[in-house]
């Protein structure tokens, strides 16, 4: 099924010279801090902690409402250390997941509401399905697909999925349109982003 | 795949009868025929740990049964163990009344925190290997159990070489494998097996008792109807056939479990011995080094959006097509009956019989047997008639603000859109009058630009390939 069309309305995103599109309705702490390499799309709710530590998102990334990308950090006897996250090319991170992984590789599917945890690491090509909950430090390998909680392997990406990501992170980009303003009768709705006093 | 594009709705027939998703089927470039997971041999290419991420030999990881030597799996809830660490003071061993600080290690779980301490073993000293293997009291017995088939296997194998004095290769993998013997292929210096060279070695049996059954089990203790039962403290059935050599019964005998390694596999054509898809060595790579899927050589089919379908109302369908080759496509869509295909892999399955036994191979050419899948359609389709054009897959076309499409002329009512290297088109389904959801069916008849090396110049056929379409439920109107 190739994706639907879904408009954004010009006053509530912010496009930057390298194509992210970032809601106004997001909360980006610590913006210094946080690269976001290009056509990332950023929707409503998002919570991106650069102020604990440096974030950097790659290509292509799509990073659904109310996800929270969140540095992980490691218990020193001296106190705590955030460490910074890094996120690959064309990634797809669902709605409401949280991320404190050490590192995501690139081209991998998160799901919805899915809590990754923390200093793990999705190496590239992997899938988390929906609602799962990866403990502590856990490696996934490249072309795994995890689910459950505590998340299990259970089954395996095929060898084109560098490829189909590529194309559904583009194809989500392309279809994320902008317009002046929405119709009268979308503006009310429960993913419209509406303007937050933060 | 499906949670990106919905791609398991729309299948492809493969050679052997089943239908998959294009993801899930390869293309043979030699026999010019699709396969699918089904119908290719399976071989294992590295072996590596899912925590560590490290390759291991395969022969190392007999030695160890699968299983990685560093990495412990939780034996209450099945994630990985991380190794914790805190420092103790002891006394030195120099001088007995000065005390040093020294770390010790344990292994936690991060999930279910359960730790080694939880079963009372000792913290070790070193950071990793120092966990010691339990014991198993029948280990002795299955070990002499292993020698002696081993040795009933080599007499075996010496009978048969002095029947056979043609080297017949194919029996060597099965042969090499049955009992874990070295495998046999690896043997390529040392002078061929003849049937002439063991003569004198033929009575090497070892003499094993055979193990006498009995009815009489010892019975139950007798507390066990009085005793109370703590369920904590009791294994479950998950925990206990995790480890079943010991299968402990109470919790307080969880021992960590090393963890399972996973495969990397390559795919190889039966028909062909030519490698379908072969992975990179390196476990966290994702390139291939052969890489022959579907996706990369015919058309992708594609349902643009969903449609409403009432019984006997004529709806139009949109699917777009999608050229993956850097050649220029000219594709045409025919009517599919299941009937023809059945009979044409019943004519296939003769005429490869005929030529298996031509193949000298390593691989041992086991024939499928072509699957009789459901194919009824439930619904009438009017196809496009005519050929469509698709254009090459061009990469740069992303940067590339001008559109091309006006060099092809399309048909309005057969192309709805045309952009870069994809087409949309549209058809009319009619589901038929008892059914409830709707399933399409067509021949894509494409033309395949052959790029193999040992032709001189690339050559053009024209392929068919049935494809199956979900389109959806039906809504009763």
């Amino acid at each position: 099924m190739e994706l639907e069309d879904s408009y954004y309305p010009k006053a509530q995103y912010i496009e930057t010279a390298t194509g992210n599109r970032v809601s106004r309705a997001s909360v980006l702490c610590g913006s210094q801090n946080i690269v976001l390499s290009g056509k990332v799309i950023v929707l409503n709710g998002v919570i991106i902690r650069g102020d604990l530590a440096n974030v950097r998102v790659g290509r292509h990334c799509v990073i659904s409402s109310r996800a929270v990308i969140r540095p992980p950090f490691k218990k020193f006897s001296k106190g705590v250390a955030f460490f910074p996250l890094h996120i690959g090319d064309h990634v797809y991170i669902g709605e409401g997941s949280i991320i404190n992984a050490a590192a995501v590789g690139s081209y991998v599917y998160i799901g919805k509401n899915c809590v990754i945890g923390r200093r793990c690491v999705l190496k590239d090509c992997c899938m988390i399905a929906d609602n799962t909950v990866l403990p502590p430090e856990t490696v996934v390998p490249p072309f795994a697909i995890y689910t459950g909680s505590p998340a299990r392997q259970t089954g395996d990406l095929p060898e084109a999925t560098q490829d189909l990501m590529t194309d559904y992170t583009r194809s989500c980009y392309h279809h994320f349109i902008r317009v002046k303003d929405l119709p009268p009768q979308a503006r009310e709705g429960a993913n419209v982003a509406r303007l937050v006093d933060v | 795949m499906a949670h990106l594009f919905q791609g398991d709705r729309i299948r492809l027939l493969c050679s052997c009868g089943l239908l998959k998703p294009i993801t899930a089927i390869y293309f043979c470039r030699h026999c010019l025929k699709l396969r699918c997971g089904n119908c290719v041999s399976h071989e294992v290419d590295t072996l590596f740990c899912p925590n560590c991420l490290e390759n291991m030999p395969s022969t190392e990881a007999r030695l160890k049964k699968n299983r990685c030597a560093n990495c412990f799996d939780c034996p209450s809830c099945g994630h990985t163990l991380s190794t914790r660490a805190t420092s103790i003071q002891t006394p030195s061993p120099e001088d007995p009344s000065k005390t040093v600080a020294r770390k010790v290690y344990y292994l936690a779980c991060t999930s279910c925190r359960w730790t080694t301490r939880d079963v009372g073993l000792k913290d070790q000293t070193v950071a990793t290997g120092g966990w010691v293997e339990q014991d198993n009291e029948h280990y002795k017995h299955l070990q002499s159990l292993l020698e002696h088939y081993r040795s009933v296997a080599q007499q075996e194998k010496l009978e048969r070489e002095k029947k056979r004095f043609s080297h017949r290769k194919s029996s060597y993998l099965s042969l090499s494998d049955k009992y874990s013997l070295p495998s046999i292929l690896g043997r390529k210096s040392l002078t061929p097996l003849s049937p002439f060279a063991h003569k004198g070695d033929v009575s090497q049996t070892s003499e094993m008792t055979p193990l006498e059954a009995t009815a009489e089990v010892e019975g139950l203790p007798e507390d066990i109807f009085t005793e109370e039962v703590v369920l904590s403290s009791v294994t479950t059935m998950e925990q206990r056939l995790s480890s079943p050599e010991w299968q402990p019964e109470k919790t307080a005998d969880l021992y960590p479990l090393h963890k399972h390694i996973l495969v990397k596999r390559s795919l190889r054509c039966r028909h062909c011995e030519h490698n379908l898809s072969k992975p990179e060595y390196n476990p966290s790579s994702i390139k291939f080094k052969i890489q022959l899927g579907a996706f990369y050589h015919v058309p992708e089919v594609r349902m643009v959006r969903q449609v409403e379908l009432k019984t006997g109302v004529e709806t139009g369908v949109q699917l777009s097509l999608c050229n993956p080759t850097p050649h220029d496509m000219t594709v045409a869509l025919l009517p599919f009956v299941p009937e023809a295909s059945e009979v044409s892999l019943q004519k296939g399955e003769e005429s490869v019989e005929g030529s298996s036994l031509n193949t000298s191979s390593l691989v041992r050419v086991v024939e499928i047997p072509p699957e009789r899948t459901d194919l009824k359609l439930t619904a009438d389709v009017a196809l496009p008639q005519g050929q469509l054009i698709l254009a090459a897959r061009d990469d740069t076309a992303e940067y590339d603000d001008q559109d091309s499409s006006p060099n092809y002329k399309d048909d309005p009512q057969v192309v709805a859109w045309r952009r870069a290297n994809k087409v949309g088109v549209n058809l009319l389904v009619t589901p038929k009058p008892d059914a409830t959801y709707v399933r399409v069916g067509f021949v894509l008849r494409y033309d395949y630009t052959n790029t193999v090396a040992t032709a001189t110049e690339s050559r053009t056929v024209t392929l068919n390939i049935p494809v199956m379409v979900d389109v959806g439920p039906v809504t009763q109107s």
